[in-house]
């Protein structure tokens, strides 16, 4: 073997151009395929760092399938407690909720992305602390002293990795805490959280029908999900059946916590997964194809081996070793590719990963590459071995003219192999044109603003630190000192950022409506709150009434302004203004009636991948003061350069508390469909990819028909051909093939497309456009790559193509 | 010239020279040559002497060096591709040693190639192609593949697809080179034939038998004509 091996090797050098192609495109789609699968590794296969036992991790809601099966609303905090109390197939039950929390002891306020978690949770996640302990069980009861856990990157920055700061008291949110312990690098759970602190709930504000708390669980060793499911379904029933008015019609929902954690992306993933196999297959048919070329000119040595005793084995397993020293030096370059190409794509995520989603390599990546290498090796390689050791073949060649010029041996195989290329490229094309053009619809959606010129962050009081009135006063002082930044149009702030999807919903009453028992029989709305000069900041356009003003404030009358839709869909036949309506915040508070002052345009507050048609309630901030807000400010110049000043202008208001989440709202409206833009880019670059191997390929199968058919070209033109018949006579092959595959592609494209159904904004799966460009530039593209060896072809001497030999 | 009848092909001083890797071979030296309308002329000599180069010249596939050449009295050694490939389409009829039928077309087809060149009619292409099929005694094989025919039969393919056209001149490069005698004697026969009824043909053959059919033998020696004997008159 080692022999043969080395010999291939030698083969191989001898003839370069051969060689460099090959490993070329071996290269591409080894490259391509390997970066896409550290995705699929990322999301899919990789462990979790830390945590043990992820398998028998659960995640668990509870939903109302009459409102929308998809949308999962939380466990109610009552309901959670007999879950973790009755639950026998679990050996933990837990909940977390993010929060921002600030650390104020240095000389500037730090804000951290923190969780209140189940005390217990640590300990049954499995997780250890690099130093001292995670929290004791009791930790999150009342009265407890409270401690907290420090994560790696605020340890290392913000303590500058101090070895003693275990039972140090520090400022969070305004109250003193005890650091108890430091995580390891890396542990972000849930996701992207820095600091940890017991959950303390209080029941009386989270009665049961307040569905709050995403949980998580973790089986008992030997049980399966289905098992679980059952008894927490079991259960589920029993705590509607106890308490039909909040909790009948609601359902359990148990899925394996990886499943949920990645389900956005899992189908766009594995589909890229798909696409990139189908380069590789591409880049595969043009090796193939080069091989079968290769064998035919080579026939004459193995000719000559065959006679001279060898076995018909050992002239494939010669031949296959060629292709393995193909594969291995392909895939080689193919993870170098790979280390760039994972660099790409992790540039190309503008948003922060969850701590466990890493795309670096690991012996996984490494293991497919290397096997998809070999496993090319045998799919290229084996046919033309068979093909190229055939004893008839080295007869038919002996017997030179005999049975006519032209045509060419093996020729059928290649055109086949050509044909799937173009039709693998046109199903990746079309699947490229499709997540395109929905990108670019995406982008150029009018969300009811003008998002330019805008600068946006977060800042607020923690409410665990300061009172309502206080986040009042803190944004009434705010506001006026941003708007009087030199250069700062206009200022405002909004609970929630248009196309942010930072928003929930809300059930409400018209007036003369009873209260509904339950939230799923509700109206529903988007409801948020904003100062006056909003509606100025953004640019959206008052249509009838009145905008806030500063006298909307808490000793004024209620008012609210509601969009368009609202107005349609609650007051079809009368003028909404002057009209009451109550927004309803706990079931079972008395209703606040507000009266309504404006109608304004609709504006789109979902995520815009993740559109929902709710009408739009907007309170005045001054009147029900929230905590925390976004402030956004229209600026005459470049908005980011504004961000230093807003920075100081806050810090002036109160020293302790920082700006985050600082961006302009373009950004904010990229980040809001960032996946279709990754997606879509990646789809892009390996339906191009697949489209420059496929033409490569059809650009070789036509120099080496061409070359095959130097002889019968010669007749030709020796019988009087024309210069255009024999570019027609050469195209036309090569048009023949290309029809086919957009034949072929476009009737599995057709059905493919299917997956992408529900990753697709405003466009068909079947969209005309798309398959009728897609199909025009691979006609266009195709031809060129025929063009070239049909002039060839017309500049044969014929006198010499006769000769030929 | 005096009495009148123009040659069918003049040749006057012509010359070949190929430049490979910068050698000068002189494939032809100042050959002069005349053909005469229904001549049938062989052309004889050593390996190497230059006979195909003078046939891919008298072809209108290759152009001489130097010198001029007329064909039905219009000189034709300067013309463009276009040009050349009509008239190889329309004036000659191409035979080879090696039959060169297309593996990929039937007999029919084969031999319908060069009408097909010309922008026949598909009915006037049928009747000629028919005819010529018959002529060389190959009708009933219209429909089979080069492949499924032995080497004489497809060397009258060949030879129905270089009549076809009725040009005005048959060019046939060792036409029995790659045949058996009885095949090769059959080839000859069929060639005889087309010329007792007229047709003109100039022949490259090393067989001193097969150039007894001819009016006349042509010997080459490097690049030059060293014999000129006219059997008959
Ligand atoms: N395309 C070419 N390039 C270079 N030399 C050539 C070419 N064609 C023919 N020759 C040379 O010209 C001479 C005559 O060749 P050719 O006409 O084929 O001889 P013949 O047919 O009499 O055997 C030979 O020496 C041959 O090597
Ligand atoms: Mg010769």
């Amino acid at each position: 073997m080692w022999n043969d091996i080395r010999f291939g090797a030698r083969m191989l050098v001898k003839t370069p151009a051969f060689t460099i192609i090959a490993v070329l495109a071996l290269a591409l789609g080894i490259g391509a395929s390997t970066t896409t699968f550290s995705v699929v590794n990322a999301l899919l296969l990789k462990p979790w760092p830390y945590i043990q036992d992820q398998n028998r991790l659960l995640y668990v809601s509870e939903y109302f399938p009459k409102v929308s099966s998809e949308h999962d609303n939380g466990v109610a905090y009552p309901d959670y407690l007999d879950f973790k109390k009755q639950a026998t197939t679990l050996e933990g039950f837990g909940t977390t909720t993010a929060a921002t929390m600030i650390l104020s002891d240095g000389e500037k306020p730090d804000r951290y992305l923190g969780a209140f978690i189940t005390a217990d949770a640590f300990s049954f996640l499995g997780v250890q602390p690099i130093l001292g302990r995670i929290f004791r069980a009791d930790e999150d009861q009342k009265g407890a002293t409270p401690v907290a856990l420090l994560g790696y990157e605020v340890w290392k920055n913000h303590f500058g990795s101090d070895a003693n700061i275990i039972d140090r008291v520090v400022t969070i949110n305004g109250k003193r805490v005890t650091i108890v312990g430091v995580m390891p690098k890396g542990w972000r759970f849930p996701e992207a959280c820095d600091l940890w602190m017991p959950l303390q709930v209080e029941e009386k504000e989270n009665a049961r029908g307040n569905f709050n708390f995403a949980c998580f669980a973790k089986m008992k060793r030997g049980v399966s999900i289905e098992q679980a499911r059952a008894e927490l379904e079991a259960i589920g029933t029993r705590i509607a059946a106890d308490n039909p008015q909040t909790n009948s019609g609601v359902s359990v929902r148990v899925r394996f916590f990886r499943e949920e954690a990645v389900s956005d992306a899992k189908t766009l993933t594995l589909l890229l997964m798909g696409a990139v196999l189908f380069v590789h297959l591409i880049a595969c048919a043009n090796v193939a194809n080069l091989l079968l070329a290769r064998g035919a000119s080579r026939a004459r040595e193995i000719g000559i081996r065959l006679a001279l005793g060898a076995g018909r084995r050992a002239i494939i397993r010669q031949l296959l070793a060629e292709s393995l020293v193909l594969a291995v030096v392909g895939s080689a370059l193919g993870l170098i590719l790979a280390v760039w190409g994972i660099d790409l794509v992790i540039r190309a995520v503008p948003v922060e990963m969850p701590y466990f989603i890493r795309f670096d390599f690991d012996w996984r990546v490494f293991s497919f590459s290397l096997a998809l290498g070999l496993g090319s090796a045998v799919l290229f390689g084996l046919f033309p071995a068979l093909q190229a050791s055939r004893p008839q073949l080295v007869e038919a060649i002996k017997e030179g003219g005999r049975s006519g010029i032209g045509g060419g041996k093996g020729q059928r195989v290649r055109n086949g192999l050509v044909v799937a290329e173009v039709a693998l490229a046109l199903v990746l094309l079309v699947g490229a044109g499709l997540t395109l053009r929905s990108f670019l619809k995406l982008q150029a959606t009018d969300i009811g603003i003008d998002p330019s010129h805008t600068l946006t962050f977060r800042v607020g009081l923690p409410p665990t630190q300061f009172k309502q009135e206080d986040a009042g006063r803190f944004f009434t002082a705010l506001i006026p000192q941003i708007a009087s930044i030199p250069g700062v149009e206009s200022s405002a702030a909004t609970t929630s950022l248009p196309a942010s999807g930072n928003i929930g919903v809300s059930a409400l009453i018209l007036e003369g409506e009873a209260e509904p028992r339950q939230l799923q029989n509700a109206r529903l709305a988007h409801g948020l709150a904003i100062t006056p000069g909003y509606l100025a900041t953004c640019r959206i356009p008052l249509l009838r009434g009145r905008d806030f003003t500063l006298a909307d404030n808490k000793d004024s009358q209620r008012v609210v302004l509601i969009d368009e839709l609202a107005a349609h869909k609650w007051f079809p036949h009368t003028d909404p203004i002057g009209r009451q309506l109550a927004m309803l915040e706990k079931l079972g508070e008395p209703p606040k009636w507000a009266t309504i002052i404006g109608i304004v345009r609709n504006v789109v507050y979902d995520r815009l991948t993740e559109r929902r048609e709710f009408p739009c309630v907007y309170a005045a901030q001054y009147q029900n003061p929230e905590w925390f807000m976004s402030v956004m400010l229209r600026t005459k110049t470049d908005p980011a350069a504004f961000a230093n000043f807003a920075r100081a202008a806050v810090l002036a208001v109160n020293k302790e508390i920082p700006i985050y989440k600082v961006k302009t709202m373009d950004q904010v409206m990229v980040e809001s469909f960032w996946e279709r833009r990754f997606f879509g880019t990646l789809f892009t670059v390996f339906a191009g990819l697949a489209l420059f191997l496929a033409a490569i390929g059809l650009y070789g199968v036509m120099a080496y028909s061409v070359r095959q058919r130097t002889q019968e070209i010669g007749v030709r033109m020796a019988l009087g051909a024309q210069a255009g018949d024999v570019l027609r006579l050469v195209t036309g092959h090569g048009i023949r093939l290309v029809a086919s595959g957009l034949a072929i592609g476009v009737v599995f494209a057709f059905f493919l497309t299917k997956l992408l159904q529900g990753n697709l904004e405003g466009v068909s799966v079947h969209d005309p456009l798309s398959f009728g460009v897609v199909s025009a530039v691979l006609l266009i593209v195709g031809l060129l790559a025929c063009y070239l060896p049909a002039r060839t072809a017309t500049q044969l001497d014929p006198v010499r193509a006769l000769r030929y030999e | 010239m005096n009495n009148g009848s123009k040659p069918l092909i003049h040749l006057e001083d012509v010359t070949k020279v190929f430049l490979t890797d910068e050698v000068e071979t002189h494939a032809l030296s100042g050959i002069h040559l005349d053909i005469k309308d229904g001549e049938y002329v062989s052309i004889a000599g050593p390996s190497g002497c230059g006979k195909s180069t003078l046939l891919s010249i008298l072809g209108l596939l290759d152009t001489p060096s130097g010198g001029s050449y007329s064909l039905k009295g219009s000189e034709v050694a300067n013309l463009s591709f276009p040009e050349r490939a009509r008239i190889r389409n329309r004036e000659i009829g191409f035979i080879f040693q090696s039959f060169n039928l297309i593996g990929d077309l039937t007999v029919y087809e084969n031999v319908e190639l060069p009408l097909t060149y010309r922008g026949m009619s598909s009915g006037d292409r049928k009747s000629a192609v028919t005819q010529a099929l018959e002529r060389v005694g190959m009708g009933h094989r219209a429909k089979h593949l080069p492949s499924q025919l032995s080497g004489g039969q497809q060397q009258r393919v060949a030879v129905a697809r270089a009549l076809a056209g009725k040009p005005a001149i048959l060019l046939a490069d060792e036409p029995t080179g790659n045949l058996d005698s009885r095949n090769g004697e059959a080839v000859m026969e069929l060639l005889r034939e087309l010329h007792a009824a007229g047709a003109t043909i100039c022949m490259v053959t090393h067989d001193p038998r097969f150039a007894q059919n001819a009016d006349r033998t042509v010997h080459l020696f490097d690049g030059r004509v060293v014999e000129d004997n006219r059997i008959a008159a």
